[in-house]
């Protein structure tokens, strides 16, 4: 369905054929609404690929070697079934959507993530930016807090690629330390702002002298971040944001006192304050169970996982932030349906599951589906390209935009795509 | 050589380059994007869709890596690691089982003579063979980037056909030349830092302004993370300290990245899993470090900062930096109260410029 790249859809067709009702009222609504849509987005990573058979896509009548360990429960959708290491997530499943069908052409772990986050197949000549940094470009800082921060870290493939260094994410560190704040967000004890302005105009003046003979991106970017730094170290909005602290002791522990547990619920703050992009993920490829899947996932991955996702999608709901929120569950790919010798999942790019809710996706339902082993999308397939367009387009930024790459070449935020079908019907 | 190193982590340190690749394909992906400049990882899977190299290729760069083999760590260095050689251990394809001989790019399929032979050695003797197309280009314009800021082929591990050097004679010849003689670095340094070109200056004339890759003039260039933090050590007097290393241990001299330090990270010092450049990108919380963070800020108020007591902030401005300090109501007062000015001149220093 999506294999034709090279004839795409204009976005004023895009529109047209939306309102003929091919793609159903409510994507209409929303792109018709125009204007960017003040909403954010909460991405939780889940780095080193996650099992679709483990997770969201059970396969109970498979054999042994490709069902795994793990046994599918009832959620409070009839007819859902996920992992039964999923509980707290089985309760919420009416606020999310399933979808079974992704697919990519990547297996190995840096270039699927590349691809999953930059919408193009990686090139040696030309680095895409992610996602969140172009919808850091697009719209912006608000109450003087960085548009696109990384919990805890950033990792390859998050960052501005072509756009340039303005846009790369704001580290904040693990939020599950006791007594946290992101690094260096308060002056030393001995410095007030009279110093910081002298301190201010004295590197201005010797900036001066270099700017005279040298300038580039990369300068401008760092002249932004002094700004953009100043701006955060005296906005109280900013400071309040990150105090993570101040929630109440039931609801951390709703979340769960883990890293993404505590990152998730750092990130509905951000998000509360004006952050545009939040990225959440436990660290670096974790998720990569070459050996002792089952084990690894019920013990770590899963109940951390579970109570970060379900206490987010719970929390989000009450708040009403549903709604401006969009939360995505997704790793670069799902791993092999066949169980290997040493009790592991490897590489697996042909299908996996994601999970979307908020933004006007409706809950409760499972979207797209895999053969009966898991092993290729057989309903609804869905590659980077349309989920980074189905991004663009919930935010009301048009996909088919282009920016200028540094030698002048146009290239898109994404390299085609089109809305996933069915996903606001 | 890294190739051909054995042993344990601590008594022979260029094992290290092994641990981080778990399987024979990471080495082979790893070392060809090193050592020749040339990024295979496509064929991994496919066969490179816009250049020659083939899935046998690389499953027969893998071969050569077969042998090794961990013994876990023992007694009390838990971080160590002991590689030896299994001899008769073949590469099998962990997907199809196919069993694959040693085979270099574009080269033969090498005969292994007998069971004890460690085929990394083989793969040494191909890559520094004065014929060896890749090895010393790759080297020479590694060493090209160091000292100018801009590889003759760019990125540094993205040697192919489609992506030509941007001074070819010149690259031959500086290979041509580090092959004659003997792989000498020292040679090859002196060579490139004694040209005119190294030497040219950095401010630009009309005419030369917008060149970033004929080397018309030298290209300013950010500080790396290490030589920054040192600059801030020696513009202030104050070592810097790092866990279990030697007092008055500089950045540049660390043995290895695990060896914590924030601002080293926040400045882009790369971790091991890594093999590409580092990229440097400026980052909001780089700003925020140098504005708000300890690190400067503990430099200029400890005790031993050249900095404290009662010594002039003009003289030791003067000394890092061309050209007078100025305040908003003209130049710096002579005599300032030290406490209170001498610390913004030293923030303005490591400010994250060249």
């Amino acid at each position: 369905m999506i294999s034709n790249r090279t004839s795409l859809f204009g976005r004023r067709d895009f529109l047209r054929i939306g309102s003929l009702g091919a793609l159903g009222i409510s994507l209409d609504g929303v792109l018709r609404a125009g204007a960017k849509r003040d909403i954010s987005c909460i991405l939780l990573w889940q780095s080193g690929g996650c099992g679709h058979l483990d997770t969201f896509d059970l396969k109970p009548d498979a054999p042994k070697e490709i069902r795994g360990e793990f046994k599918p429960i009832p959620t409070n959708v009839p007819g859902i079934q996920i992992c039964e290491h999923l509980p707290f997530t089985a309760r919420q499943a009416d606020k999310f959507t399933i979808l079974r069908s992704m697919k990519s052409r990547e297996n190995n772990h840096e270039r699927a993530i590349n691809y999953l986050l930059t919408g193009y197949l990686p090139l040696p000549t030309l680095e895409f930016p992610s996602v969140g940094s172009v919808i850091s470009k697009e719209l912006g800082s608000k109450n003087g807090l960085p548009p696109y921060v990384a919990v805890p870290n950033t990792f390859p493939s998050y960052g501005a690629g072509y756009l340039g260094g303005s846009y790369n994410p704001f580290i904040a560190g693990d939020p599950n330390v006791s007594g946290y704040q992101p690094r260096d967000l308060t002056l030393p004890a001995d410095v007030d702002w009279t110093r910081v302005g002298n301190r201010n105009f004295l590197l201005k003046q010797m900036d001066a002298k270099f700017r005279a003979i040298e300038a580039s991106t990369d300068m401008a970017a760092m002249d932004s971040f002094y700004q953009k730094a100043y701006d955060l170290l005296k906005s109280p909005a900013a400071r309040k944001a990150f105090d993570i602290g101040a929630e109440k002791e039931a609801l951390r522990e709703r979340y769960g006192r883990t890293p993404v547990g505590q990152g998730a619920l750092l990130a509905r703050r951000l998000v509360e304050s004006g952050v545009r992009f939040v990225t959440v993920a436990k660290g670096w490829l974790n998720y990569d169970t070459h050996g002792d899947n089952f084990n690894i996932m019920k013990k770590a991955l899963l109940p951390e996982f579970d109570r970060a996702f379900a206490g987010l999608l719970e929390d989000l709901h009450e708040r009403g932030m549903l709604d401006t929120t969009l939360v995505i569950a997704m790793g670069e790919f799902g791993r092999t349906p066949k169980v290997n010798d040493a009790a592991g999942r490897d590489h697996h790019s042909k299908a996996w599951s994601i999970a979307l809710a908020g933004a006007g996706i409706p809950g409760g339902r499972v979207l797209g589906a895999t053969d009966k082993s898991g092993v290729q999308v057989t309903d609804l397939p869905v590659e980077p390209e349309d989920l980074l367009f189905t991004i663009y387009t919930l935010f009301g930024v048009d996909p088919a935009r282009e920016y200028q790459t540094p030698i002048g070449r146009p290239v898109k935020p994404v390299n085609g795509g089109q809305f996933i079908p069915g996903l606001l019907a | 050589m890294l190739l051909t190193s054995t042993g344990n982590t601590y008594d022979a340190p260029e094992v290290s380059f092994y641990p981080e690749m778990k399987k024979e394909l990471d080495r082979a992906s790893t070392t060809t994007q090193l050592f020749l400049g040339v990024s295979i990882e496509c064929a991994r899977c496919h066969n490179h869709p816009l250049e020659h190299w083939t899935r046998d290729d690389f499953n027969g760069m893998a071969a050569f890596f077969s042998q090794i083999r961990f013994k876990e760590p023992s007694g009390p260095r838990n971080n160590e690691k002991s590689l030896y050689l299994d001899f008769k251990r073949q590469f099998q394809h962990p997907d199809t089982k196919q069993v694959y001989l040693p085979k270099a790019l574009n080269g033969p399929v090498v005969t292994v003579s007998d069971d004890w032979t460690d085929r990394r050695e083989l793969l040494a003797d191909w890559m520094t063979s004065p014929k060896n197309p890749y090895f010393a280009r790759t080297l020479v314009n590694r060493m090209w980037r160091n000292f100018m800021g801009r590889g003759l082929v760019e990125p540094v591990d993205d040697f192919r056909a489609t992506n030509p050097p941007t001074n070819a004679p010149l690259l031959d010849a500086l290979a041509n030349d580090f092959i004659e003689h003997g792989y000498d670095l020292h040679h090859l340094i002196r060579r490139i830092t004694s040209s005119a070109t190294y030497q040219l200056s950095s401010i630009p004339i009309e005419g030369n302004k917008r060149d970033k890759m004929a080397y018309s003039r030298y290209y300013a260039r950010r500080l790396t993370a290490e030589q920054m933090l040192d600059s801030i050590v020696l513009s202030t007097g104050v070592p810097e300290k790092f866990r279990s290393q030697y007092p008055g241990t500089r950045a540049s001299q660390l043995a290895e990245p695990e060896i914590e330090s924030y601002f080293l990270d926040v400045f882009d010092r790369p971790s091991r899993q890594l093999i590409c450049e580092r990229k440097q990108p400026p980052t909001l919380n780089q700003a925020l470090h140098l504005i708000s963070g300890d690190t400067v800020q503990k430099k200029i108020t400890d005790a031993r900062s050249i900095l404290a007591g009662t010594r002039n902030i003009e003289e030791m401005y003067l000394a890092r930096s061309p050209g007078t300090p100025m305040t908003k109501s003209g130049p710096w007062p002579s005599a300032p109260s030290p406490k209170r000015r001498t610390r913004g001149a030293v923030t303005r220093m490591s400010s994250g410029r060249c």
